[in-house]
């Protein structure tokens, strides 16, 4: 127990036993309950799962964005170096935000604002957290845009953000969110709103940021192929807990929870392999269930092919098989143990 | 390039719509003329010549003189001073107060949003004139308690409105991200969201001048305007009502300035109003 604590001091982020409800008329929403993950310093670490699985409220539990009403964080830490985030005073917190970790959204077009330049939105973070005065703000911005690759940077920075296409648009928020060097980045589905060209590219920048600068990245998404190409290691996230948890590799060669595999499984395959045999496209049976009216036991259960009893009365935790390998079915369990 | 042609486009249609453009060139000239009212006036408005009352206009009176001698025209364009800055004033303060409350109750919602909001609503059940009347009654005469009687009854009218705005804009992402960056939610409130509402605050801004004039002309109509002999507009017009068979100028000229002011203001508002819609609406 003692080494944990250790262990999870000296983690960029640690988010232990998470709960993030919402209260709604329907009834109550677990939409994160009892996450652990971490991330280590340099590290990426890919968080995926289905639309409503709980992935961007973890991200936004993070820094505490969660609108309330109708939601809350009721439980759990929240440690970033140490510092319990969940427990800081909003002034404190808003240092932090945009500061140390950032976060960059799904939709550009909608999160940038219409009416000021993409030069002043980034300018403004230079101001706002570095105190920098409007003209060396201004300068670091534009240092900022050639960094993300945006070409004529002198030219883009007086543009609005309608005038700039949907991947530049992304490079502007990637700017802002890198602004003040975070050490961490929440990215929730950066590249989920472009072309897959464009999605590629961004890919890569975001990348070979991480290289250059050292910064950690939550990378948040239902693309398994984004996973496998920024992601260290992975956690996978059904109904609003975490199902597995391991390295990259591991997960996609030998993934053990029925749901991982079924995702696996579903992601249609291209060229001429695929044609030959003529398979349908293999689904997982069933619905994601809704967050008021969970089935009682695992979560996955109705829709899982190696169900057994105890799976419709109890939970299963999560356990670590091994180092760095979790996994919440009791079949895993059992045939491991 | 691009930017300069939208704004170029902008002032091409505004400058298209012809009630617009008179408007808007009456409305300079009314503001150039009240600000140059002191050089361009050819006697002194309070001087009275009681030998020289209710003469009709006349080469040395163009507007004819009232039941004091007193020119007319000179008092016209004094009286112009009065009623553009109590009308401008009180937009500007009523705006100001309307806006700021608008934004937080928008903003903030919940209990605030509600105590801010009812008592708009108890404000604005209240005619605007009779809510001057009221003011006035309690604060006494005087040009600033006239700017402000008139500015208490747009405020709640600017309340509502921004508030509106205000809570369909911070849906959008960008406040979120804004917060995400570490924005606080004063900085957010007035630099994020309210340059993005102030268009149609704008428009209404420029009506409510409109109203603001004529609610002044009101006011000094009843004779809660600026005391005497500080010529008003609208004391002027209520002076004519005696003489209307005698001397129609005075009350015709008075109601004149008025109505011409207030279309001109109106006719500019209208203009800004359809440049602005459909922008937003695209």
């Amino acid at each position: 127990m003692e080494k944990q604590t250790d262990a999870s001091n000296n983690r960029l982020l640690s988010i232990q036993n998470l709960e993030t409800h919402f209260f709604i008329p329907e009834g109550l929403v677990k939409a994160v309950d009892d996450v652990t993950l971490h991330i280590d310093e340099g590290e990426n670490l890919g968080l995926v799962g289905e639309s409503g699985c709980g992935k961007s409220v973890t991200a936004l539990s993070i820094l505490r964005l969660i609108p309330f009403p109708p939601g809350r964080i009721v439980g759990g830490k929240i440690l970033f170096s140490g510092l319990d985030l969940t427990r800081l005073p909003s002034n404190e917190l808003r240092k932090i935000r945009g500061n140390r970790i950032a976060m960059v959204f799904q939709e550009p077009m909608t999160s940038l604002n219409p009416v000021y330049t993409i030069g002043n939105q980034i300018a403004e973070v230079y101001i706002e957290h570095n105190h920098f005065s409007p003209k060396d703000a201004w300068e670091k911005a534009k240092e900022m845009i050639e960094k993300v690759q945006i070409p004529s940077p002198s030219k883009r920075m007086g543009e609005y953000p309608h005038q700039l296409s949907g991947g530049m648009r992304q490079r502007a928020m990637i700017a802002m969110a890198l602004a003040c060097n975070p050490q961490l980045i929440l990215a929730d589905e950066p590249t989920t709103a472009l072309d897959v060209t464009i999605q590629a590219q961004i890919l890569e920048l975001m990348e070979g940021l991480h290289e250059t600068l050292g910064t950690s990245i939550l990378i948040i998404t239902h693309d398994l192929g984004v996973i496998a190409e920024v992601a260290d290691r992975v956690a996978v996230m059904y109904a609003g807990k975490i199902v597995e948890e391991a390295e990259v590799e591991p997960l996609f060669n030998e993934s053990l929870h029925p749901y991982t595999i079924g995702l696996l499984n579903s992601v249609p395959a291209l060229g001429r392999k695929a044609s030959v045999g003529k398979k349908r496209l293999v689904e997982i049976p069933g619905l994601v269930p809704s967050l008021y009216d969970l089935p009682s036991g695992c979560n996955f259960n109705p829709r899982c092919s190696k169900k057994r009893n105890i799976c419709c009365e109890e939970e299963p935790p999560l356990v670590e098989l091994h180092p760095g390998r979790k996994i919440s079915c009791w079949a895993v369990s059992e045939k491991w143990a | 390039m691009k930017r300069e042609t939208t704004r170029r486009k902008i002032v091409r249609t505004f400058l298209k719509n012809r009630a617009a453009l008179v408007g808007l060139v009456g409305a300079v000239m009314i503001i150039a003329i009240s600000l140059m009212a002191t050089v361009l006036s050819p006697h002194d408005p309070i001087a009275q010549s009681m030998g020289n009352r209710l003469k009709s206009p006349s080469r040395t009176h163009l507007f004819g003189t009232d039941d004091y001698g007193r020119d007319l025209l000179s008092r016209i364009l004094y009286g112009s001073r009065l009623s553009l800055m109590v009308g401008v004033l009180s937009v500007g303060l009523g705006m100001a107060a309307g806006i700021f409350m608008g934004v937080v109750a928008g903003f903030k919602g919940g209990v605030l949003d509600n105590i801010i909001m009812r008592s708009v609503d108890i404000f604005m059940s209240f005619p605007t004139l009779l809510l001057g009347l009221i003011v006035l009654a309690v604060l006494g005469q005087g040009m600033f308690k006239l700017v402000i009687a008139i500015a208490i009854a747009i405020a709640p009218r600017f309340a509502r409105l921004s508030r509106g705005s205000v809570i369909s804009i911070k849906q959008n992402d960008y406040v979120d991200a804004a917060r995400t960056i570490g924005m606080s939610n004063a900085r957010i409130m007035f630099g994020h969201i309210l340059p993005n509402i102030i268009g149609d605050l704008l428009v209404m801004g420029t009506l409510w001048t409109a109203t603001a004039i004529r609610v002044e002309a009101s006011l000094s109509f009843i004779g809660l305007g600026m005391p005497p002999p500080d010529p008003t507009w609208g004391g002027i017009v209520k002076q004519g009502i005696e003489f209307l068979d005698s001397a129609p100028w005075i009350s015709l000229y008075g109601g004149l300035a008025i109505m011409i002011t207030v279309l001109c203001f109106n006719m500019v508002g209208d203009g800004l109003r359809d440049i602005i819609d459909p922008k937003l609406r695209s």
